[in-house]
């Protein structure tokens, strides 16, 4: 035996207790890592290529003013700029306006779309040359492919709600990217069915480095100064986060719920180690008349709460690391656990319940059912929970979040910068519930800890 | 017979230090359920006070929003003799076009946002009932001026009397501000809706507004503007449904809120277990002798539910006390479905408060509930021994 | 003789609910090296007082104690608890063992400080635990063995560390008449045999008459040798 020993001892010497507060700290883990997730996902989405130079150009005044096409050929005879091309948000609705059949739909050119976003292929090159030759046929990013079963050859139909007029779309190519999750369609085909040229709501310009995007921004801004249509020019991250900056404050929204969640299972764990600290008051006592020093006795109780809050939390970042980014897996535990209690929890209620008097016959019968209940109850909840986890694994199909929640939820997949978080949370909890505790241990006198009498 | 709950208060408030933490950390996952949903609320809040019974809004068929609507100058001839439309004092038909425009202005706070830019007729006013103007004066038609809401002048620059603002090729004027009690007009711009239209370089309109002369011609005019052929291509709507639909935005919120709170409880009901389990546990000679006294299982049971039932009380208590600050604190947010910010404020309301006590006390009594049990199973020989 | 034990004119006063109780008004004593030493008096003469201040576990409130050629009044509490690991072995009334610790372990207990190898460690516990006679016990933990047993664990755990003094405070107060007689058997052997120097404070004569020397406290003092109390 070593401290440690004694110590992990110590820590599972009430495996109920140890287990609850677990339970607890793990919950609480998944939620903040949860949390922390769904604010990366929103404020620095992945495949978002920082190190690639590009540039949104846009109306001055808002996204929802549009800008006159002659902009792309006086942009382009700028230095430094490598290819450009119009983008236009169609909006629209395919099959109903439910939330998870929409999706992002783009005008744009094809050959100059893929000049600008060097990142994303067509999936076969020859995918490009039948786009040129169809004018009425899109692409759809792969990962929209997916979420929705589209196919090459599928034929779509995407109402109009800004324009007056639906696209008759043939499926031609499948976008290969980081992250394509959108639909492209030609832009002079929603020129022909307009019968008119249609403005450009951005354009997005490849520049031929980083230090000469700073240069471009302003001289294009200055470009069309003072004219009908004044453009804002940005990197294209600061043009990402000016969305998120409209949802509002989320981050201090998302922080300040992390903080309340941190304080709660703070306070939890802190009273279940002062709880256990306390009955064994005899038992510090007794280390110290054999020779532990103050410091001793603080070092086991700290260490006794790292090692509950290390139970914990591992088991949170261990939930948040492999199950939460299933949906499957997500479901058929919580599932199993749902029917363990949904059986288990009343057959422990009759057990208790089943009055016990009555003579005879009666009587004996009662008692042999409760003798029954007590030996398979737990048994069989367990077995139940069990058996449903499993099927449910074997039923349930293999979608991801985007699919599972309707486009509700991008991603539950927990980056590892997020994991370290856990790990510093885990281990503040740990020292933070144990502390106090472990102070009042290491100044208690001998005496007064033999004549507690708990 | 039952045991009385003075015995188990009592109990509670003699290990006050171990119960409150419990009740404390019960009270945040209250405080959190109940400051998330007020923050829904207030959102929806937002919508719901911004239609009116009377007004009818009539948008182009297929359009979802006001934003990707379109209604032609000829259709606002067409609609304007419809029968059934109130006259106002000025003895004109009340139809009012509109014209909703987005433009990206700087920010109190920092940096900039979408401002939803109305263009309106001097019908607009008058139809909206819980609208007033609180400072300055009406915009004259033909001019550069602005109304700006309350809830704006909170997030924007720019926005006292006599200021000026750019929007897309000239200057505005502040002319006024109005109150429009809390509700999504509240952050708005207000002009001329001619006047908007050409700074904002478009023929059409947005929308029509029709006011209904009574609740029961309302239902009516929808129909008339249905079956009126040179009117159809629109769609009429009570504006109140319009706006009802828009509270769906505030669904990802509530669903974060609810999601967050039992996740939250959860942990909080292994803690209220733990407590529990402590309490039966230095309790179980009191439990045996209270049994030898003749009190049934069932009693126990009941007896320690109740106990647990009276922390989460307490929890649900403190948590709504806790919450209660952040009512009124205003936010903003961006409506999807004008593409522009909204300003509201987190409301919370009695029901509210009711609900996140009812919460507190189930986090209670599901905690409470497998330590009642193990206490109503305790031996009573065990029992007995154990406090020797 | 070397002594193991010296006090002089030792006293300690202490508030109980506002009032001064006077728990020891002068204690003198030498406790010679290998002596088996019983104290005896009634209820409140400050027999475990004594005791507790010699193991270095309360201090005096005037006068000098030294212990093993340490001054107690001396030395911090850390010090303190050093040298009670090195030199003073304690068994208790109630055992104390630690519950989620089998028998081995607990005797191990105090040899964890000792700066011992790990194999090195369990060899000492097992001897001690083979010195008690229950070394067929050593992964049992305390509740599965009886109070006399508990109470032969705890002597394991006190002669651990080789101390050279063991200390006693009513270690038979929780015991059968059997076990009891087991127990102090294995004091007397630790005394003869091992040359301990044993100090037990008991009020109960039989487990005296086990002892080489018994002396006895009266409010506070100690009486001359071989002078017992009135009406005891």
């Amino acid at each position: 035996m070593t401290l440690l020993t004694y110590m992990a001892k110590n820590a599972f010497g009430n495996p109920r207790r140890t287990a609850l507060t677990g339970l607890s700290l793990a919950v609480s883990l998944a939620l903040i890592l949860v949390l922390q997730t769904i604010l990366l996902e929103i404020t620095k989405p992945t495949g978002l290529d920082e190190s690639i130079p590009r540039i949104v150009v846009r109306h001055r005044t808002s996204l929802t003013m549009q800008l006159p096409r002659p902009y792309e050929a006086k942009l382009r005879r700028l230095p430094g700029i490598v290819a450009i091309v119009p983008f236009n948000w169609f909006g629209g609705v395919w099959k109903d306006d439910r939330f998870e059949n929409f999706f992002p739909r783009f005008g744009t050119e094809p050959e100059k779309y893929f000049q600008v976003f060097v990142e994303n292929s067509p999936r076969d090159p020859a995918m490009l040359a039948a786009w040129k030759a169809t004018k009425n046929g899109c692409f759809v990013g792969d990962k929209l492919a997916a979420r929705h079963g589209f196919k090459v050859g599928d034929d779509l139909i995407i109402k109009g709600d800004i324009y007056p007029v639906d696209l008759e779309l043939k499926v031609v190519g499948i976008l290969v990217g980081p992250k394509c999750e959108e639909l492209l369609f030609r832009l002079d085909y929603l020129d022909d069915l307009l019968g008119e040229t249609t403005r450009a709501g951005t354009y997005f310009v490849l520049a031929d480095s980083g230090p000469r995007v700073d240069v471009l921004l302003p001289e294009m801004e200055a470009m069309f100064r003072n004219s009908d249509a004044e453009v804002k020019a940005e990197t294209e991250q600061s043009f990402a986060l000016s969305f998120v900056e409209m949802l509002g404050n989320i981050k201090l929204f998302i922080n300040a719920l992390v903080t309340v969640v941190v304080i709660a299972v703070l306070m939890i764990a802190a009273s279940t180690m002062s709880l256990a600290i306390r009955e064994r008051t005899r038992e510090v006592a007794t280390l110290k008349a054999v020779g532990f020093t103050g410091g001793h006795v603080m070092f086991l109780i700290v260490g006794e709460g790292m090692v509950v809050s290390m139970v914990g939390g591992g088991l949170g970042l261990l939930l948040a690391w492999f199950v939460l980014p299933v949906p499957k897996y997500f479901i058929s535990i919580g599932a199993g656990i749902l029917t363990l209690a949904v059986i288990g929890l009343p057959l422990l209620l009759v057990s208790v319940l089943l009055p016990e008097t009555g003579r005879g016959w009666y009587r004996r019968g009662l008692a042999r059912l409760r003798a029954a209940i007590e030996a398979y109850g737990p048994g069989l909840s367990v077995f139940a929970g069990v058996m449903v986890t499993l099927l449910l694994l074997q039923a349930m199909p293999s979608q991801d979040w985007v699919a599972f929640s309707g486009g509700m939820i991008q991603s539950m997949t927990v980056r590892p910068e997020t994991m370290y978080l856990g790990v510093a949370i885990t281990l503040i909890v740990g020292l933070g519930s144990s502390l106090w505790p472990a102070w009042s241990a290491s100044r208690l006198s001998v005496l007064d800890g033999l004549r507690n009498q708990e | 017979m039952a045991i009385p709950l003075k015995y188990n208060l009592r109990h509670v408030a003699r290990r006050w230090k171990t119960t409150s933490t419990t009740v404390l950390s019960i009270g945040l996952v209250v405080a959190v359920f109940v400051s998330v949903l007020s923050l829904a609320n207030g959102l929806s809040q937002a919508f719901v006070a911004s239609g009116d019974p009377l007004n009818v809004l009539v948008l182009r068929k297929g359009s979802t929003a006001e934003t990707n609507s379109t209604v032609r100058r000829a259709d606002y001839y067409s609609a304007k003799f419809l029968p059934g439309i109130a006259t106002g004092s000025d003895g004109l038909p009340m139809v009012a076009v509109e014209t909703i425009n987005i433009a990206s202005l700087a920010k109190l706070s920092g940096g900039s946002s979408n401002a939803a830019i109305r263009g309106i007729s001097p019908a607009s006013l008058t139809m909206r009932a819980g609208l007033t103007l609180t400072e300055g004066r009406m915009v004259a038609p033909g001019l550069n001026e602005l109304l700006v809401g309350a809830g704006a002048t909170t997030r924007f620059k720019n926005t006292k009397l006599g200021d000026t603002i750019r929007l897309v090729k000239s200057n505005w004027k502040v002319v006024g501000i109005f109150d429009a009690s809390r509700s999504s007009f509240d952050s708005e711009f207000w002009g001329d809706v001619e006047q908007l239209n050409r700074e904002f370089d478009r023929s059409m309109y947005s929308s029509m507004v029709l006011r209904a002369v009574s609740p029961e011609a309302v239902e009516m005019l929808i129909n008339t503007v249905e079956t009126t052929q040179k009117l159809s291509n629109l769609k009429a709507q009570r504006e109140v449904a319009y706006y009802a639909e828009q509270t769906k935005s505030s669904a990802p919120i509530q669903f974060l809120g609810v999601m967050i709170s039992v996740i939250m409880a959860v942990g909080a009901t292994f803690a209220a277990m733990n407590a529990m389990y402590a309490s039966v546990a230095s309790r179980a000679w009191e439990i045996a002798t209270l049994r030898v006294l003749g009190f049934s299982r069932g009693s126990i049971l009941l007896s320690f539910s109740l106990e647990a039932l009276a922390i989460g009380f307490l929890g649900g208590v403190i948590g709504g006390i806790l919450a209660l600050p952040i009512n009124g604190v205003t936010t903003g947010t961006t409506n999807y479905s004008s593409f522009s910010e909204i300003a509201f404020a987190f409301q919370i309301t009695p029901g509210l408060l009711v609900s996140g006590v009812v919460f507190a006390s189930i986090i209670g009594v599901v905690g409470g509930f497998l330590p009642a049990l193990q206490a109503s199973r305790i031996p009573i020989i065990d029992g007995l021994k154990s406090g020797s | 003789m070397p002594v193991a034990a010296r006090t002089h004119e030792l006293s300690k006063v202490y508030t109980l609910s506002a009032a001064e109780v006077v728990a020891l008004n002068g204690a003198t004593i030498e406790v010679e090296r290998g002596d088996f030493l019983a104290l005896m008096g009634p209820s409140g003469s400050g027999k475990s007082t004594l005791l507790h201040i010699i193991a270095g576990i309360d201090r005096a409130s005037s006068g000098t104690c030294e212990v093993l050629g340490y001054d107690l009044s001396e030395m911090g509490e850390t010090d303190l608890a050093t040298w009670r690991n090195q030199y003073v072995g304690f068994v208790f009334q109630s055992f104390n063992l630690v519950p989620v610790l089998s028998a081995l372990e607990n005797v191990e207990l105090p040899l964890l400080l000792t700066g011992l190898k790990s194999k090195e460690r369990r060899r000492q516990a097992e001897m001690a635990l083979d010195l008690v006679g229950l070394a067929d016990r050593m992964h049992h933990t305390p509740r599965q063995l009886s109070g006399g047993q508990q109470q032969r664990i705890a002597v394991a755990r006190a002669i651990a560390a080789d101390p050279q003094l063991i200390l006693c405070d009513e270690p038979t107060g929780n015991l059968d008449a059997q076990s009891a007689d087991a127990v102090l058997g294995m004091f007397r052997t630790l005394n003869e045999k091992l040359g301990k120097t044993i100090i037990m404070v008991t009020h109960d004569p039989h487990a005296a008459s086990s002892a080489r020397t018994v002396r006895y406290l009266e409010k506070g003092k100690l009486l001359p040798p071989g002078q017992k109390p009135q009406d005891w």
